[in-house]
C-alpha cells in the first residue's frame, strides 16, 4: 500500500516517520494541547506509545492519522486522521470511522483544522465510500465544535467517556 | 516493512495481523497471563487494542519489534515475544538498550515454548543488532520467566519497582 499524501492550499498531510517523533512528543507535552484531548500532558514514554499506535493503526487497517505540515514553514503543526480504536463508549460506534484532529496552539484560529479535515473527508470517501462518520469532542472545546460544524458534523448524543463529558457528532453520507 | 518470519521446531514467529486480535485480547483479559505484566490489571478490548497497535507500529518505526508466536501443530497464536524500545525514562536501569519481553497464553505455559521462541529471537537479534547488549525486566515472583531468562544467559544487574511491584532487571550481550 502506497502511503497516501494529502495536499491542500496551505498544508501537507503525510504519514509520520520516527524523525517526526520529537515534534510529536513536544506537542503532546503541552497542557494547552491536551486540555481537551487526553486530559493530561504525556511523558516521552507515553508519547512514544501513542506514536507507535498511530504507525500500527496504518499498518493493521490501512488508514489512520497523518502528521500535518505547514507548507510555508515546513513545520509539523499537528495531526488529524481517521481511527478505529474500539472505544468503550455508550452509545457505541464500533466499526464507524472516527475522525479526529489536534493542532499546536500557535496555529489555532487560521482555519487549518477545517482545511485538513475537509481533505481527509475527501480521501475517506474514496477509501470507505459514502459512509457515516463520527467524531467525539469535549463540550467546552468551542473551536473544535465549530470545525466539526463547518465540515458537516451534527451532534447526535451526549455521554461521558473515561469520566469526562463528551459530545458525539456524526456526518451522514 | 514486512515483519521477518522465523521458524523453530514447533513454532512460527511472525508479525501480528488483525485476525490475531481476538486471541491477543483474550490473553490480555486472562488473570493468569496478566499476573506479572504491568500493574497486573486485566485489559478491556479498547486497552488491548492500544497495545496491539503499538506492537504493529514499533516494527514500522524501528525495524525490530515483537513477534506473534504461532504454534505449528494447532495454528493458534499462543503468545508474543520480541524486542521493544519503550523509551523508558533515563533513570530506569533498563533504558537505552533493546528490551526483550514475552508472554504466553495460559494453555501454552510449561511446554518450553517461551524458551524455544527466545532462542530464535536471540539468533535473529545477533544478525540485526550485532553484538549488542539487550535487557529484560521480570517480576520478582515470576519464577517461570526468571528460569527462562537464566537459561538464556541473562544476568541480573539491577532492580526496579513500578506500581509498587518489585522487578529484576537483566542483561546479556547478543
Amino acid at each position: 500500500m502506497a502511503d497516501p499524501v494529502l495536499t491542500t492550499e496551505r498544508l501537507i498531510l503525510r504519514k509520520q516517520t520516527k524523525e517526526d517523533f520529537p515534534a510529536f512528543a513536544a506537542m503532546w507535552a503541552d497542557p494547552i494541547v491536551t486540555r481537551f484531548i487526553g486530559g493530561a500532558p504525556l511523558s516521552e514514554e507515553d508519547a512514544w506509545a501513542k506514536f507507535m499506535r498511530i504507525a500500527g493503526h496504518w499498518s493493521l487497517l490501512g488508514f489512520g492519522f497523518w502528521g500535518i505540515f505547514e507548507k510555508a514553514s515546513g513545520k509539523r503543526i499537528g495531526e488529524a486522521g481517521i481511527l478505529d480504536v474500539k472505544r468503550e463508549i455508550a452509545p457505541s460506534f464500533h466499526g464507524v470511522p472516527e475522525i479526529g484532529w489536534g493542532l499546536l496552539p500557535e496555529v489555532h484560529g487560521k482555519g487549518y483544522a477545517t482545511e485538513a479535515v475537509n481533505a481527509i473527508l475527501g480521501w475517506a470517501e474514496g477509501h470507505f465510500g459514502k459512509v457515516r462518520m463520527v467524531c467525539i469532542i469535549d463540550p467546552e472545546n468551542g473551536p473544535s465544535l465549530r470545525v466539526a460544524a463547518r465540515c458537516g458534523f451534527k451532534e447526535y448524543a451526549r455521554t461521558t467517556y473515561k469520566g469526562d463529558p463528551t459530545v458525539l457528532l456524526e456526518r451522514l453520507p | 516493512m514486512n515483519v521477518p518470519v522465523i521458524g523453530t521446531e514447533r513454532l512460527i514467529l511472525r508479525g501480528h495481523t488483525v485476525a490475531d486480535f481476538p486471541a491477543f485480547a483474550a490473553m490480555r483479559a486472562d488473570p493468569v497471563v496478566m499476573k506479572y505484566l504491568g500493574k497486573g490489571d486485566l485489559l478491556d478490548e479498547e486497552e488491548s487494542w492500544l497495545r496491539f497497535q503499538s506492537i504493529a507500529g514499533h516494527w514500522q518505526l524501528k525495524g525490530f519489534g515483537t513477534w506473534a508466536i504461532e504454534e505449528c501443530a494447532s495454528g493458534a497464536m499462543i503468545g508474543n515475544l520480541g524486542y521493544t524500545d519503550k523509551k523508558r525514562p533515563s533513570t530506569h536501569p533498563a533504558s537505552g538498550a533493546p528490551e526483550m519481553g514475552w508472554s504466553l497464553a495460559a494453555s501454552a505455559h510449561g511446554k518450553g515454548f517461551a524458551s524455544e521462541a527466545l532462542r530464535a529471537a536471540l539468533g535473529w537479534g545477533r544478525n540485526h543488532f550485532g553484538t549488542a547488549r539487550v535487557v529484560c525486566v521480570i517480576s520478582d515472583d515470576n519464577a517461570a520467566s526468571l528460569r527462562v531468562a537464566d537459561k538464556h544467559g541473562f544476568k541480573q544487574f539491577s532492580t526496579s519497582s513500578r506500581y509498587g511491584l518489585g522487578r529484576r532487571v537483566f542483561e546479556r550481550v547478543l
